[in-house]
């Protein structure tokens, strides 16, 4: 069989196809073709179709290389899947860091809305007095950032009115 | 994988040390110290919509000057301040300093008879 492939050449391997193709070779022939097509890298139309007809997909040069060509996408397939897979993990992990978070945090301000402490002159104040403590404290802080805010807007207002007499004179 | 993994994890880990409490000078007014202070008053509010602490000194000027520090310590980090002045003398500072992307305004206040009014007021989140 090996002294077959070294001797058979491009043309005689595509005439015994053709033979092949007619339904002209015996079973020992068609069985000796099929070997050879196997291990020959010979291509052409009516080889191709002899070997597709013989459920050869490719000859065995090309399949190593398509074979390397899908260990290759196999392995870009499993390398993207672990990126895929550790994005959806690292996803999932902070969301549901945010739901048990929020959870907590909706759980907590259900039981106290509002948490007040207060002292004065060194003494902690009742909830009470420490909430009217506290309010009082704000309104003072509102107050004052109010009045901050105001002397903002006025000096801005006034550097306007400057800047506009300065342009007039001009 | 593994170094992609190990890339997600740093990620994660790098996204969450980005949220840290702003730790004011300031805010040591508040950690139990001058609790049983008796020239000190404080209110101390926290609720999901507002983050709220309140120092009030009365007669005592080496308090007052030790808060006036604090602030000025703070107010190098601050994205605007502000001072108004009475007779020549402060009689009101603030600041606003940024943290975690969300405002903290703290104000000073100087009251008569050595004294000072404090308070720091801005989101929770600004705090975490």
């Amino acid at each position: 069989m090996s002294m077959q492939q070294n001797i058979l050449t491009f043309r005689e391997t595509e005439q015994l196809c053709r033979l092949y193709l007619d339904c002209r070779l015996s079973v020992a022939e068609e069985t000796e073709l099929h070997y050879v097509l196997g291990k020959l890298p010979y291509r052409s139309r009516i080889i191709d179709e002899a070997r597709e007809s013989m459920g050869i997909a490719v000859a065995l040069g090309r399949r190593s290389d398509v074979n390397v060509r899908k260990t290759a996408i196999w392995r870009a397939r499993y390398r993207y899947a672990g990126v895929a897979a550790s994005v959806v993990i690292a996803l999932a992990v902070s969301v549901s860091m945010w739901f048990i978070a929020g959870n907590n945090a909706v759980s907590r301000s259900s039981i106290a809305q509002r948490e007040i402490v207060a002292y004065e002159a060194g003494k902690k104040l009742a909830p009470e007095a420490a909430s009217e403590a506290v309010d009082k404290s704000i309104r003072k802080a509102d107050m004052l950032m109010a009045r901050s805010e105001a002397f903002d807007k006025a000096s801005l207002e006034h550097r306007n009115y400057l800047m506009n007499l300065t342009d007039d004179t001009k | 994988m593994k170094k992609t993994i190990l890339l997600l994890a740093f990620l994660i880990i790098g996204i969450a040390a980005v949220a840290k409490p702003p730790c004011l000078k300031v805010e040591t007014l508040f950690d139990g110290s001058y609790n049983s202070n008796k020239s000190v008053s404080l209110q101390i509010s926290k609720s999901p919509k507002e983050y709220f602490r309140g120092c009030t000194v009365s007669n005592n000027r080496e308090l007052v000057k030790k808060i006036e520090k604090m602030f000025k310590e703070d107010a190098g980090r601050a994205e605007k301040s502000q001072e108004l002045t009475q007779n020549g003398r402060p009689s009101y500072s603030s600041m606003i300093i940024q943290n975690n992307g969300f405002e903290i305004y703290v104000g000073l206040s100087y009251e008569s008879g050595s004294g000072c009014y404090l308070f720091i007021k801005g989101s929770p989140e600004a705090f975490r």
